[in-house]
């Protein structure tokens, strides 16, 4: 990583990328720690959920009370600590896994859901138990 | 004490001088690597506060600027870097720049002239 960094050239809206180089979505926000007395410390990525609605506008804010109305579910945004972030380039590498980002969890229902009926859909998977 | 507020909360937000007159919208927050004993941290050291601050977050300053000049005289570019202790991010939604316009533009001169 260089010394310098913009938080707004270099890593909002940057795409991130697990351990294992896997996609795990963009930077939706960072969260800035303000200390008295000294500098604000950058403290976390955040991804998904309310805070890319937030970002996104208020008709998608109203969408999601919608669609999850009277739910008592987790908001969906993952909190990655940056301390976690091992390189940043073209994209952001971090160390953590995709499959435990609670971000995710619309992906993965869809992967079981729906993306897993369709013919053709486990190919990938097939291929690697070969 | 601390608290937590995310950037994008402050990208945008009119910057305003103790007088209250405006200096410019918060475009561009630069990091820096803070070593201390438990590891390393990225913390803030300026604020990058402009008036065409969104060309200079995608282009860099040195060619927005010149960009700009060369467009004409009738744009009032400004653009001012301020350092994290003198801007007051008490209220993060009204930020207040503790120098005035007439500091800030004149540091920013001589940053220039540099």
């Amino acid at each position: 990583m260089n010394d310098g960094l913009d938080l707004r050239h270099d890593v909002l809206d940057a795409q991130l990328v697990d351990r294992h180089r896997e996609h795990i979505g963009r930077c939706d926000t960072v969260m800035l720690e303000l200390r008295d007395g000294r500098p604000p410390r950058v403290a976390a990525i955040l991804i998904g959920g309310a805070v890319r609605d937030e970002r996104i506008g208020r008709w998608m804010q109203a969408l999601r009370r919608l669609v999850h109305r009277g739910e008592a579910r987790s908001d969906g945004v993952s909190r990655i600590p940056f301390a976690a972030v091992q390189s940043i380039g073209d994209t952001i590498q971090v160390d953590v896994l995709r499959d435990e980002l609670p971000s995710e969890n619309v992906e993965r229902w869809l992967a079981e859901r729906v993306v897993c009926h369709i013919p053709g859909a486990q190919g990938k998977q097939e291929k690697q138990v070969r | 004490m601390s608290r937590e507020v995310p950037l994008h909360h402050l990208l945008g937000r009119t910057v305003r001088d103790p007088h209250g007159r405006t200096v410019g919208r918060v475009e561009e927050l630069r990091a820096a690597i803070e070593l201390h004993d438990r590891g390393n941290d990225y913390v803030v050291r300026e604020f990058h506060v402009g008036s065409f601050g969104a060309i200079e977050s995608v282009a860099g300053p040195y060619f927005a600027r010149q960009l700009l000049h060369r467009l004409g005289r009738f744009a009032p570019y400004s653009s001012h870097r301020i350092p994290w202790d003198r801007l007051d991010l008490t209220d993060p939604r009204n930020p207040r720049s503790l120098d005035t316009v007439e500091e800030l533009t004149a540091r920013q001169r001589a940053r220039d002239q540099q």
